[in-house]
């Protein structure tokens, strides 16, 4: 008895010895994270605070993390140096145009790769999985002409519809659609369901949850994009939100008001930030989805 | 099924007309791909061996344009740059994501989810609209970044304006910006690791890196090698970066090819030369990307 608790004791003795080497290193490794966290979020912190910030501050021999004198300067003076209510528009309508598009065609594809049979269709899945390895940059130049022929230069077909149809989201909705039981689909053929009808009342419907991770991600993807706005949208009215803001600098040099790019900034880059801390879950599948499973 | 195999089959024609729904519904795709990508590709050959403003007359110049890129200085300027952007960042940033991806892991440690949120955030963000940002958190006079330094009293650092530190510039705006989507890929691999291998490592007797190195990393290998070659190919097309940035300055240090290619085909109107490019653009990646895939399956051979 006496012996077994020494052993307790013991054991108890080195086990607190070893814990607090534990909690060194475990107060360490927060301190690192944190301090990582820290350099991850200070530009965003930055570009939040700069849009509240004088010029005189903005550019003075100090600095400070909260703005001395807090000004919305900025914010009147960034909807007078652009068309801004019209720029979020057109973000809005674009990202949300491509996303709804994008959601029809994605569908409707992985639908017909995972439950429908037809001739040439494991020859035509491996095409579009190939695809996915074409470099979008060697296409830019041909793209443009070919828009242009139609068009659609400047224009928010232009700006839309080209990659809707893309073949990450119909792989990843081909993946979910393959877990839907055929047995329901069969139901409904029974009942004299067609093809379309299948697809609109019960794949669409179950498919909830994978529609959801192509929303988000489309709709973040589109609204962030940059080079082929650049290239297809033209005058200011056009512009999107990224578009608009970025043009400021590169349109008035030394005379860029940087306040309001700052604030012109916080309006494009926070609202999606909150949209995906909504959304995360979905978010991170898909993008995992991919990798993982591929 | 077999007896259906052995009910003699309808002619082809008829099999595809009673399917002819399902070619309706994966349309979209094939049509975008041919429109935007296949007949791209074909169309910048044809291109590629003309001369050609964007407006009016094409005129054929045979191989000229690529002749013309055999001795471009600037072209293999651009090639080098993107080179060394592409080798800057992307081996700091597996070794940085696959750690955070470790460390985030442990079951043991408090608010994970957190961190993992806080390091994915860039992501998210238009890094076109953070380029503005880090433009001024970089200015050389009055950039944060600076002045936190002479606190340290570290001289003022020329963050844009030299041609050495621009590249690390963007070097670490990239790691700012990307290191957490590999990070997120990674987790997402560890998760699919058999517990087992690293109990039976325990029971050998190994430690924290043997475990990382002989179970984790082997364990990663397609994972790793997926994000390794997605971002060597995003990385031969940065751009976005460069423009806003630095504008491919000073002096050209860093232009990157696509950047190059862009001034051509959009401000200089070379659009057959910005083709030709293009076209050399699509062989060093593909080559590049053979040539690591056959590397990593050496590797594990």
């Amino acid at each position: 008895m006496p012996s077994s608790t020494q052993a307790t004791i013991r054991s108890s003795r080195r086990r607190s010895s070893k814990g607090r080497a534990h909690r060194v290193i475990g107060v360490a490794r927060y301190v690192v994270l944190g301090l990582i966290a820290i350099a991850f979020l200070f530009p965003l912190w930055w570009m939040v605070v700069g849009g509240f910030k004088t010029p005189g501050e903005l550019f003075g021999s100090s600095y400070s993390l909260l703005p001395k004198r807090w000004t919305l300067d900025n914010y009147r003076l960034a909807f007078e140096a652009m068309p801004l209510l019209r720029n979020i528009f057109n973000s809005i309508f674009i990202a949300g145009g491509y996303t709804v598009l994008a959601l029809l065609f994605t569908s409707l594809g992985g639908y017909a790769f995972a439950k429908l049979e037809f001739p040439g269709r494991d020859a035509l899945f491996v095409v579009l999985l190939a695809t996915m390895m074409v470099p979008g940059f060697v296409t830019l130049v041909p793209s443009f002409v070919v828009v242009s022929r139609l068009g659609w230069v400047n224009s928010y077909w232009g700006a839309i519809l080209p990659g809707t149809a893309h073949a990450f989201g119909i792989f990843l909705m081909r993946q979910y659609i393959k877990g839907v039981p055929d047995e329901l689909l069969e139901a409904a053929r029974i009942d004299g369901a067609g093809p379309f009808a299948i697809y609109w009342r019960i794949i669409l419907p179950v498919s909830k949850p994978a529609l959801a991770t192509v929303a988000i991600i489309d709709f973040i993807g589109s609204w962030n994009d940059f080079l082929w706005p650049l290239i297809i949208l033209r005058t200011k009215e056009m512009f999107t939100l990224v578009l608009a803001i970025t043009n400021l600098p590169a349109s008035r040099g030394f005379n860029t008001p940087w306040g309001a790019v700052m604030a012109g900034s916080t309006i494009a880059v926070i609202p999606l930030i909150t949209l995906f801390l909504v959304l995360q879950k979905q978010y991170v599948a898909g993008l995992t989805a991919g990798a993982v499973k591929g | 099924m077999s007896v259906a195999a052995l009910r003699a089959r309808p002619s082809l024609w008829r099999r595809m007309w009673k399917a002819r729904w399902a070619y309706l519904f994966i349309a979209p795709f094939f049509v975008n791909f041919f429109v935007f990508e296949f007949f791209p590709i074909l169309f910048s050959v044809f291109l590629s061996l003309r001369k050609w403003s964007g407006f009016g007359e094409m005129q054929y110049v045979g191989l000229a344009n690529f002749r013309r890129v055999l001795s471009d200085e600037r072209f293999w300027n651009a090639m080098r740059n993107t080179a060394v952007l592409w080798l800057g960042h992307i081996f700091i940033m597996m070794a940085a994501a696959l750690l955070l991806a470790v460390v985030l892991n442990s079951k043991l440690l408090r608010g994970r989810t957190i961190f993992r949120t806080i390091y994915y955030l860039p992501n998210i963000t238009a890094i076109a609209v953070m380029a503005l940002a880090f433009t001024l958190i970089y200015d050389t006079n009055f950039g944060i970044l600076n002045k936190l330094l002479a606190a340290l009293h570290v001289p003022a650092i020329p963050w844009l304006s030299s041609p050495g530190w621009a590249k690390v510039s963007i070097v670490l705006f990239n790691l700012w910006g990307a290191t957490g989507w590999f990070m997120v890929i990674i987790f997402a691999g560890l998760q699919r690791i058999n517990p087992d291998l690293y109990e039976a490592a325990s029971v050998d007797g190994a430690n924290a890196w043997h475990k990382l190195r002989y179970v984790t990393i082997p364990q990663l290998r397609p994972v790793l090698f997926f994000i390794f070659i997605i971002e060597t190919i995003g990385s031969f097309e940065m751009f976005t970066e460069p423009y806003l940035l630095t504008q491919g300055g000073p002096r050209d240090s860093t232009t990157t090819v696509a950047l190059y290619i862009y001034l051509h085909a959009f401000k200089f109107f070379n659009m057959g030369y910005a083709a030709a490019l293009s076209l050399v653009l699509f062989v060093s990646i593909a080559g590049v990307s053979l040539f690591q895939a056959r590397f990593w399956k050496d590797e594990t051979a």
